[in-house]
Formats: structure tokens, C-alpha cells, sequence
């Protein structure tokens, strides 16, 4: 019950916000004007719409996913609400996991109308899609998790701001870990390998999330694209937040 | 029956950029409260009063000492469930109304309350009517209110009170002065801070002063206020000088003004003395003043004496 009201009061917070509202839509918009744009080549509709589609949830999400987590430990700290909370028989670990699942509910909530959406865009422009085009979306909330573990991890030292700053930044790293590894092989300099490498093995990867290609141009999936990513956006959630309890733990108010 | 142990607690901040500059928050704090009593933190700003009261409700852990509360330290569950803390100029989460508040503070107790009760607390505090209000558009007396019906929610045995009065108008103190009241009267043990004297004058059954992190005094009101505060003012004329130092001797301080004189002395006894002498001598009495010093002023005059004073 502790745990449920911080969860409940996470929620409240997040969906009482005017940025959530300003971002849903604008997702509504991005998804919507995937209908006018023209393809190159015939026969090209449905997997632009498609891909659009799936590339503004994961847009919305994750903006919502950084600005919104980015403040929620640092807000309470800062606003000096925490003193309500762990004044309370409530134990440090607990209001950590309670503004972890109370913003993962919000985000399967934001996942939920968007989908919503998608599939209204998919009917009236009357594009056929069979259930695979959901395990972007899937993946997407693994990924959605690790993104709010680093939010909350950074929020737990880090102003709001630069929370969401340094969320940003492993957000994108994250993406381009490949990229990384290439450059660490590639370069001459051993600086940059240095830090290539550094970033590489310390960063989580999360490209292996994005399935989106593969499904949209009917590239075959293999069951460990899923469960691979699933057991590792698990393993990284669960270190961060593990991490950020060690940090809160000792802290003084 | 003592309730609240703290003994030789002492806080020290570290702050600035390289963790350099130490501030002794509390000092070597010893402190014992006793069940059903009201007990009053008093001190100037930045006493350690706040910092003392975290340390209590395990917001902040002591850089030394130790605190026992109900036998356990203030980090376990056990306590926390029978502790009601309202901290100092409370913060709210400002997008819940006040009956979003009170419930979902009783659920951080971990217990299920009905409706009534949040209706009963709201109604005791006088914030039923803004029950339905944003804490945002709250002014600091109602945000004061609406954090003592969370603190009372589950109806603790404890209660930590940082700056209760702070930010009300008169009548609101006397509401809040007269709900503390009737909570000692439901058998619990009180323990709030304040710089304003008055209230604690009223309330508490015991005092302690708090000087930059130290315990200097502490006492019953009428310990503190009976050691020192009763002055007289002795005010006289037509004494030759050379009786003066015999009323000196006898007297706190001798003010010249004038032809008159005024001799202040602490005691009952030494002021008859004074009198005495002074007809003795064929003096005129012009005035005889009791100066009840209030704890405001002895505070005061404590904080100079000691050169305390930040
Ligand atoms: N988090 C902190 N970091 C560094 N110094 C602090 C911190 N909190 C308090 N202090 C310092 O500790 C001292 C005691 O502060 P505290 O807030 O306990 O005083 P107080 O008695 O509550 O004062 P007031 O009447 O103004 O509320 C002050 O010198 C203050 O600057
Ligand atoms: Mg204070």
C-alpha cells in the first residue's frame, strides 16, 4: 500500500502535467501526417505510414520518458516533498521503485493511446498490418525502461535539466554503439579508442531495440531479437535502479 | 517515561564546491523527552532546530551520537508508523488537493483510513472547506493546516512539530496553540520548534535553547523564567553620593539620569534591601517597576551575554 500510493502519486503528477498533453499530440500529429506524404516509389504507402508511425511513438515516448523521468527524484528533492515521504514508514528502496513503476504505468499508458492511434491511421488509410508490427512497441518499452532506470539514476544527484541532458546524451551513444565500436577499430589515434571503447562497453546498446526496420520491410525476425533485448533492458533497469537505491540510501536531506 | 533519547548528537554539513567548509549544524546534543509532555526546541535562526528535528524523523543521519526513540533508532518502520512529522514550511505536492493529500499520506502509513476520518482531521485543522482546492493555489497558513491533518492522520503517538505557528495570523496560532493543547491532553508527546517564545511560553512543559547546534538551557518556562527574569527597577532621587556604592553593591546595575537614579536589581530580597536604604538615607522613592523579563528578552539578553549572536 506505501508503495502503491507513492506509484499513484507519480502517476497523478505526470498525468495532471500540460507536457504530456502538448506531446501526445503533437505525436497525434506526426503519426496523422504520415498519410500526406508521398511516395517515391509505387507500392511504398503502407510502409512509409508504417514507419512513420512507429518512428513517432518511439520519438514521443522517449521525449516523455527523458523530460518527464529527468525530474522525478530531483523535483521532490528540490521542492522538498521528500520530506512527506521518507518521514513515513516508507523505506528508501521503496520510493525509488515506486517513481520507477509509477512512471513505467504512465508510459504503457502514453504507449497505450498512441498505439490507439496508429491503428486508426492504419484503418482509414486502409493499410494492412498483421501483428508483428507490434514488437517494435514491445521492445520499445524495454527500452522505455532503461531510459527511465538512467533518468532516475542521474535525477538522484543531477538537477532536473542536467538529468535529462545526460539521459539524452546515453540515449543517443546508445544508439550509435556500433558506430563506436567500428570507430574504436578504425581509428589511429589511441585516445579516441581509448574512449570509443570506454563508451562502447559501459553504454548500454540500445540499437538492438530498434526491430522497426526489419518488421516494416518484412526482414525475418528470429525469437532471440526479442527475448535477447527483453533480458537485457531487464538486467540494465534493474542495475541502474540498484545503483540509484545505493546513492539514495546514504543521502541527507 | 522517557520516549525520545538523543544523546551527544552532532551534525556537521559539509559544503561548498570541494566539501571543504564545515558547518556544525547540532553540537554534542543531549536531549531526553518523556511521554504526554510538550517539549519546545527553542533558538535564534540557523540554531539547528530544523536539523535536529530531520534527525529525529531519519531524514538525516547524525555525524555523531545516537537517537533511540520508543527503544528503536528513527529509521525503523516500528517508529516512523507512530511518528507524525510536519516539516519546516511544508511543501506539497502542488498539483493534489488537500484531500488527495491527507489520503495519500495515510497510504504512505500503510494504513486504509475512511472517509470520514479524512473529513474529521480536515474539519479539526479548518481546512474542510478547501478540501477540493489545488495546493497550489494554497497561502502558507492553509499549507500549514493541511500538513498538520497529514501529520495527524493516522493519529501517532509522537508528534515532530518544525515551526507549527510559523505563517499564521493570530488567531490561527491561538487555533493551532489550542489543538496542540487538546493533543496533550490525548496523551501525546509533542516536541515542536519555534522562535517565537510566546507560543512556547503557553505550551510547553519544558523548554530547551538551542545556540549555534548547542543546548544552553533548559528547563520548565518557570525554571528559566524564575532563575533570572524577575527584574525590578528601583527608581530614586536625593541620596548623597557617598551612600551610592552601598546601593551598588546591592544592585545589578546603577543608571544615572539626571538628578534621578535608577538601580536594577534581580531579587525579591536585595529590592527591599534597596528601598530600605534608600529611606535610610532620606532618599525619595519615585518609582518601583517590575520588570517581568519575557523569555523573548531573556533569550536575548542570553544570546548577547554569551556573545552568541551570528
Ligand atoms: N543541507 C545543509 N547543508 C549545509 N548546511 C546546512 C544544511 N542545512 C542546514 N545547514 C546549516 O546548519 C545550521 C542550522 O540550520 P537549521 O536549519 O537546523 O537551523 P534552524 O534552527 O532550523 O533555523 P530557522 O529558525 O531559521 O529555521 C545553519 O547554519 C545552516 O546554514
Ligand atoms: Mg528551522
Amino acid at each position: 500500500m506505501r508503495l502503491k500510493a507513492i506509484i499513484l502519486n507519480t502517476f497523478i503528477e505526470s498525468i495532471r502535467d500540460k507536457i504530456l498533453i502538448i506531446l501526445l499530440v503533437i505525436g497525434f500529429i506526426l503519426m496523422a501526417g504520415s498519410k500526406f506524404i508521398k511516395p517515391l516509389a509505387l507500392g511504398e504507402e503502407a510502409k512509409i505510414i508504417k514507419d512513420l508511425c512507429l518512428s513517432a511513438i518511439n520519438f514521443i515516448s522517449v521525449l516523455i520518458a527523458i523530460l518527464i523521468g529527468g525530474r522525478l527524484i530531483y523535483k521532490e528533492v528540490e521542492k522538498r516533498t521528500i520530506y512527506l515521504v521518507l518521514s513515513k514508514p516508507v523505506k528508501r528502496w521503496e520510493f525509488i521503485l515506486g517513481k520507477y513503476i509509477g512512471q513505467m504505468i504512465l508510459l504503457f499508458f502514453v504507449l497505450g493511446i498512441l498505439t490507439i492511434a496508429f491503428g486508426a491511421v492504419l484503418l482509414l488509410t486502409d493499410t494492412k498490418a498483421d501483428y508483428l508490427i507490434l514488437l517494435p512497441i514491445l521492445l520499445l518499452i524495454f527500452q522505455l525502461s532503461i531510459i527511465t532506470s538512467l533518468a532516475i539514476f542521474f535525477s538522484a544527484f543531477a538537477t532536473p535539466l542536467t538529468a535529462s541532458i545526460f539521459t539524452f546524451i546515453v540515449y543517443i551513444i546508445g544508439h550509435l554503439t556500433r558506430d563506436l565500436k567500428v570507430l574504436s577499430q578504425i581509428t589511429k589515434s589511441p585516445v579516441v579508442k581509448l574512449i570509443a571503447n570506454f563508451l562502447y562497453y559501459t553504454l548500454p546498446n540500445l540499437s538492438n531495440f530498434d526491430i522497426k526496420g526489419k518488421v516494416v520491410h518484412e526482414i525475418p525476425i528470429f525469437p532471440s531479437h526479442i527475448y535477447l533485448p527483453i533480458i537485457y533492458g531487464l538486467l540494465w533497469s534493474f542495475g541502474l535502479l540498484y545503483f540509484s537505491f545505493l546513492i539514495f540510501e546514504r543521502k541527507d536531506f | 517515561m522517557a520516549i525520545i533519547f538523543c544523546e551527544n548528537l552532532t551534525k556537521i554539513y559539509r559544503s561548498g564546491f570541494w566539501k571543504l567548509k564545515k558547518v556544525v549544524a547540532v553540537n554534542k546534543l543531549s536531549l531526553i523527552i518523556n511521554e504526554g509532555e510538550i517539549y519546545g526546541l527553542l533558538g535564534p535562526n540557523g540554531a539547528g532546530k530544523t536539523t535536529t528535528l530531520k534527525m529525529l524523523v531519519g531524514l538525516s543521519y547524525p555525524t555523531e551520537g545516537k537517537i533511540t526513540i520508543m527503544g528503536k533508532e528513527p529509521k525503523s518502520l516500528e517508529v516512523k508508523r507512530n511518528v507524525g512529522f510536519l516539516p519546516e514550511q511544508p511543501y506539497f505536492y502542488e498539483y493534489l488537493n488537500g484531500y488527495e493529500l491527507v489520503y495519500l499520506t495515510a497510504q504512505m502509513y500503510g494504513k486504509e483510513v475512511t472517509n470520514r476520518k479524512i473529513y474529521e482531521i480536515l474539519e479539526l485543522v479548518g481546512m474542510l472547506e478547501a478540501k477540493d482546492t489545488y495546493l497550489k493555489n494554497y497561502s502558507r497558513g492553509m499549507l500549514q493546516r493541511i500538513g498538520l491533518a497529514c501529520a495527524l492522520i493516522t493519529n501517532p503517538k509522537i508528534l515532530i512539530l518544525d515551526e507549527p505557528m510559523g505563517g499564521l495570523d493570530p488567531i490561527g496560532r491561538k487555533e493551532i496553540r489550542d489543538l496542540i493543547l487538546q493533543l496533550k491532553k490525548e496523551g501525546k508527546t509533542i516536541i515542536f520548534s519555534s522562535h517565537i517564545l510566546s507560543d512556547a511560553e503557553m505550551l510547553c512543559d519544558r523548554i530547551g535553547i538551542l545556540i549555534k547546534g548547542e543546548k544552553v538551557k533548559e528547563g520548565t518556562i518557570s525554571e528559566i523564567v524564575g532563575e533570572k527574569v524577575n527584574e525590578y527597577e528601583i527608581i530614586f532621587s536625593n541620596v548623597a553620593e557617598v551612600y551610592l556604592p552601598e546601593i551598588k553593591r546591592l544592585a545589578k546595575d546603577l543608571i544615572k539620569s539626571g538628578d534621578k537614579l535608577m538601580a536594577i536589581c534581580e531579587d525579591e530580597r536585595k529590592k527591599e534591601e534597596i528601598v530600605f536604604l534608600i529611606k535610610n538615607f532620606g532618599g525619595t522613592l519615585l518609582a518601583l517597576i517590575p520588570r517581568r523579563k519575557s523569555l523573548e528578552e531573556y533569550f536575548f539578553s542570553f544570546v548577547k551575554e554569551k556573545s552568541y549572536a551570528p
